[in-house]
């Protein structure tokens, strides 16, 4: 039973050729394409497939009743005072009318969701538990010494790996198929949904090999945990689709774009089916999502392909991280300027989908508060990407120490353009450009777009910026330290200093309103810029720099020390025993 | 530069508080074959790594027959050149011995039918044919490191590291590889081996180097350490009487002390060349002393090293 199928029915087939061109991909098939698997496969995807069509046949009317029976798939609208029921109705022939379109899209529906749970939740938790199993036992470092591209080992597992998962929705499709086309969903449209579905999984499948690449030192845990938020996530972001009546005008409604399952959207509105029937999200509610001012998901071709443009970028990013990482994992995660271009790239989306306007709103006034609302969002994911390129940044004691040693033999760059583009430096200066090209895109926004009075939200900004810019001095310096746990010390040093100043004043019941000048200092000071006077902001900011240039200082005097050579060394404690 | 294998030019790499590998200029020729000795942490396996880019070097630069080696996806013809087995070494369990080969001749680009003649060669080499169906999970510790050896030399690489690659073997497994090694050098690979059997690298090698503190303190031929470092000594035993025998010995002027390690044997201090020794033989035969044992043997390696007292670790 635990046989291979045989890979190569004909040496020159192009399936063979295909496996020949990437043998990882080969060694993963080769590997879990075992009759017994496959047997429990197809079993599977028969199994849901069974009782979801049992499930959906159950709501059907009981040919054994003669009285009224009322459901989901009626076509005949009982009127009633407080709601409307649709019920069955009997034609001339005595059979039941049954609204059998809906029927299928239900089907379709269901089985869109559950491929798309199975694909993402499955295969990202069966490609993580799997490069952290060869990476833990030593496997992964023989591939990294053979001839072969980074891009072809990491296609090959992301082809590979998942590959029952693969051949499981393989075997939902001609079902999704029919179940699509009996609904009255264009062919096309089941193909992009398709498509899109194929392109999130290649953004996630991409997050899910960098995460299986990054050392925490706990990688027992690491498919459990990934593979449990993004379910989660989905569950969230799903339930959000389903529940049909989300706003959509907010700026955390652009993380919807990270679920594939909202181009059924689309695909529901091109059944046309009558409103009311299907408790999904609606494209009058997608057409309250806007992108700097512009709602663009109304036209379901644009709306697509911004779905799809969405994912295909975040892949590009991830596979250019992903390939850097997978030959030197000592490396940092981003290089200096790569974080620059991502930078550049990512403001001007968040920027885009901070600027919302609602159709519906009465006033001028509701839009501003509207957008104000959105820019502490703004906030607060800027910070948050500014805690990710601290991460991404910050090399660690030995590669500092090695750049601090060797920097005039290896390069003989001047040291500001080894800060700023050298990826063994000190990751201050470069968090501090990227911090600044974010602050200069947005800026202009708030005085042309927001009141005279909304610009507490500029200063917010500059706020949260330099607060970032502190976390990366104390990370890079305590990432300098000797204890083993440094990781984790930088981190509960960064997280406390986010956490706690909050839940402190939290407890000691000082509120934003009632003393802001200490929420200056919080995670979220853009919450706190519109109580307090320009003098206290100026002090904050002036007390945050003083901070930075501190621990700057003290990390200049660290490396130095670092820096010298052993002969410097030794003589400097020849003199001090001396003295 | 082309006529090394391996050059390397202060190569050093530090982990943490000390320097594992400092500033090391080796220079090995095309087709030696080089042992790599020194205490545990003198710094071989560090620098084998480098050279076979598992590694990244703090500082120095490494050229494979010429060509800049650097650890990035750049170097696709310099990793076919290179075979690494390292001490440990991880294999796939759930795989059987031929699949495992199949897989990683495919990863160093071997196309059909190529492929398939070649896996039977290193089966055939490694002595593992009738085991080529087995699952990996069932091999011996021996014949895991065998299948190890025809993994790294699956690609004809031109160019072997091999770090202990006899560690944990019986003597037999440890004769076998032996044999492995003879036949590879033959075909006019070069070699470059670290291991404690001494014994070993000096059946094998043609040139070593010496590692202390981080640092390549010697490298040079073996016939060259021999010749500066080791002694000769001969080994004597009569049926006459001992005393006749030590005399006779006093007057050769290149006998320099002598050891009684039985009741009619002794061991010479011989500092003379080979016909010296053939002078030393026909001038005892002629004094009539009823010799039953005239053998020549050197210091070995071993003693050698001993003597040199590298034995700091880094």
């Amino acid at each position: 039973m635990k046989q291979n199928i045989r890979l190569f029915s004909t040496p020159n087939s192009l399936w063979s050729k295909l496996l020949d061109s990437n043998p990882q991909l080969f060694r993963e098939i080769q590997g879990k394409l075992k009759t017994r698997n496959m047997v429990m496969v197809a079993a599977i995807a028969a199994i849901v497939q069974f009782i979801t069509v049992i499930f959906l046949l159950g709501q059907l009317p009981d040919l054994k009743l003669a009285a009224t029976q009322c459901g989901r798939y009626g076509m005949t609208v009982i009127y009633q005072e407080y709601s409307n029921q649709v019920c069955y109705a009997q034609n001339e022939a005595g059979n039941w009318v049954i609204n059998w379109q809906l029927w299928w899209l239900d089907l379709f529906i269901i089985l869109s969701i559950i491929g798309i749970f199975a694909l993402l939740v499955i295969g990202t938790y069966l490609l993580i538990a799997d490069t952290v199993r060869e990476e833990e036992r030593g496997t992964l470092n023989f591939i990294r010494l053979t001839p072969q591209s980074a891009g072809s080992v990491l296609l090959g597992k992301i082809l590979g790996v998942p590959i029952l998962v693969y051949t499981a929705i393989a075997l939902l499709l001609p079902l999704h198929l029919v179940a699509g086309l009996q609904s009255h969903i264009p062919l096309t449209l089941i193909l992009a949904f398709d498509l899109t579905v194929l392109a999130s999984c290649a953004f996630f499948y991409c997050l899910a090999l960098l995460w299986s690449l990054l050392d925490f030192g706990v990688s027992g845990l690491k498919s459990w945990f990934a593979s449990g938020l993004l379910g989660f996530l989905l569950l969230f972001a799903t339930a959000i689709l389903v529940d049909g009546h989300a706003k959509l005008a907010h700026f955390l409604a652009w993380t919807l774009m990270f679920n594939p399952a909202i181009l059924l959207t689309y695909l529901i509105d091109a059944s046309h089916l009558r409103f009311g029937t299907i408790d999904f999200l609606s494209t009058d509610n997608l057409a309250e999502l806007s992108f700097y001012g512009q709602a663009l998901w109304t036209k379901t071709t644009i709306g697509i392909g911004l779905i799809f443009l969405n994912f295909s970028l975040w892949t590009y990013w991830c596979w250019a991280i992903l390939k850097r990482r997978f030959h030197n994992p000592e490396k940092t995660i981003l290089s200096k300027v790569n974080s620059y271009w991502l930078t550049a790239w990512f403001a001007p989306i968040a920027l885009g989908f901070t600027l919302q306007t609602e159709s519906n709103l009465a006033t001028i006034h509701d839009d501003t508060y509207l957008i104000s609302n959105n820019f502490i969002f703004l906030q607060v994911c800027l910070s948050l990407f500014g805690l990710g390129l601290i991460f991404a940044l910050s090399p660690h004691r030995q590669t500092l120490y090695d750049w601090a040693r060797y920097r005039h033999q290896n390069h003989g760059n001047s040291l500001w353009k080894e800060l700023v583009l050298g990826d063994n430096s000190p990751a201050t200066v470069a968090i501090a450009i990227n911090l600044a090209i974010a602050i200069i895109f947005i800026t202009p926004s708030i005085f042309l777009i927001l009141p005279p009075s909304y610009q507490y939200i500029f200063w917010g900004l500059i706020l949260s910026t330099t607060n970032i810019l502190l976390y990366a001095v104390i990370a890079q310096f305590l990432l300098t330290l000797k204890t083993r746990k440094r990781v984790i010390w930088s981190i509960v040093a960064v997280a406390s200093m986010i956490i706690l100043p909050p839940v402190c004043l939290g407890v000691a019941e000082l509120t934003i309103r009632t003393i802001p000048q200490v929420w200056l200092l919080s995670f979220v000071p853009i919450t706190a810029t519109e109580y307090v006077s320009f003098a206290a902001i100026a002090v904050a900011i002036l007390g945050q720099w003083l901070a930075i240039t501190v621990i700057s200082l003290q990390m200049t005097r660290k490396l130095k020390q670092a820096g010298a050579s052993e002969t410097k060394i030794l003589m400097n404690r020849v003199n001090t025993l001396s003295n | 530069m082309k006529e090394f294998a391996i050059a390397t030019y202060g190569l050093t790499k530090r982990f943490e508080g000390y320097i594992a590998v400092n500033e090391i200029d080796l220079q090995v020729k095309a087709g030696e074959v080089y042992g790599l000795i020194g205490p545990n942490g003198a710094g071989k396996t560090t620098l084998i790594r480098m050279l076979a880019t598992a590694e990244e070097p703090t500082k120095g630069e490494i050229y494979l027959h010429g060509d800049r080696l650097l650890r990035d996806d750049s170097n696709h013809l310099l990793k076919q050149r290179i075979g690494y087995l390292p001490d440990d070494f991880p294999l796939y369990d759930d795989l059987t011995v031929w699949d495992y080969l199949d897989y990683f001749a495919r990863l160093y680009r071997l196309k059909q039918p190529k492929r398939h003649l070649r896996i039977h060669e290193v089966l055939e080499l490694v002595q593992l044919e009738n085991k080529r169906k087995s699952l990996i999970a069932t091999l011996s510790r021996g014949m895991k490191q065998r299948l190890s050896l025809a993994r790294t030399i699956i690609h004809e690489p031109i160019l072997l590291l091999l770090d202990e690659p006899v560690s944990g073997l019986d003597p037999l497994a440890r004769q076998q590889f032996r044999q492995i090694i003879k036949v590879l050098q033959e075909a006019g690979m070069t070699i470059l081996i670290s291991s404690h059997v001494l014994s070993d690298l000096a059946e094998l090698c043609t040139s070593v180097g010496i590692m202390e503190l981080g640092f390549l303190v010697e490298s040079t031929s073996l016939t060259d350490l021999y010749q500066r470092l080791s002694s000769q000594q001969l080994t004597l035993s009569t049926l006459g009487k001992m005393e006749i025998l030590q005399q006779q010995l006093s007057q050769n002027s290149l006998v320099k002390t002598w050891e009684i390690i039985a009741d009619n044997r002794l061991k010479i201090d011989f500092r003379g060349g080979a016909s010296d020794c053939a002078e030393l033989l026909r001038s005892l035969v002629l004094a009539d002393i009823p010799l039953t044992e005239f053998h020549h043997s050197q210091e070995d390696l071993e003693s050698i090293f001993l003597k040199l007292g590298h034995q700091q670790t880094s």
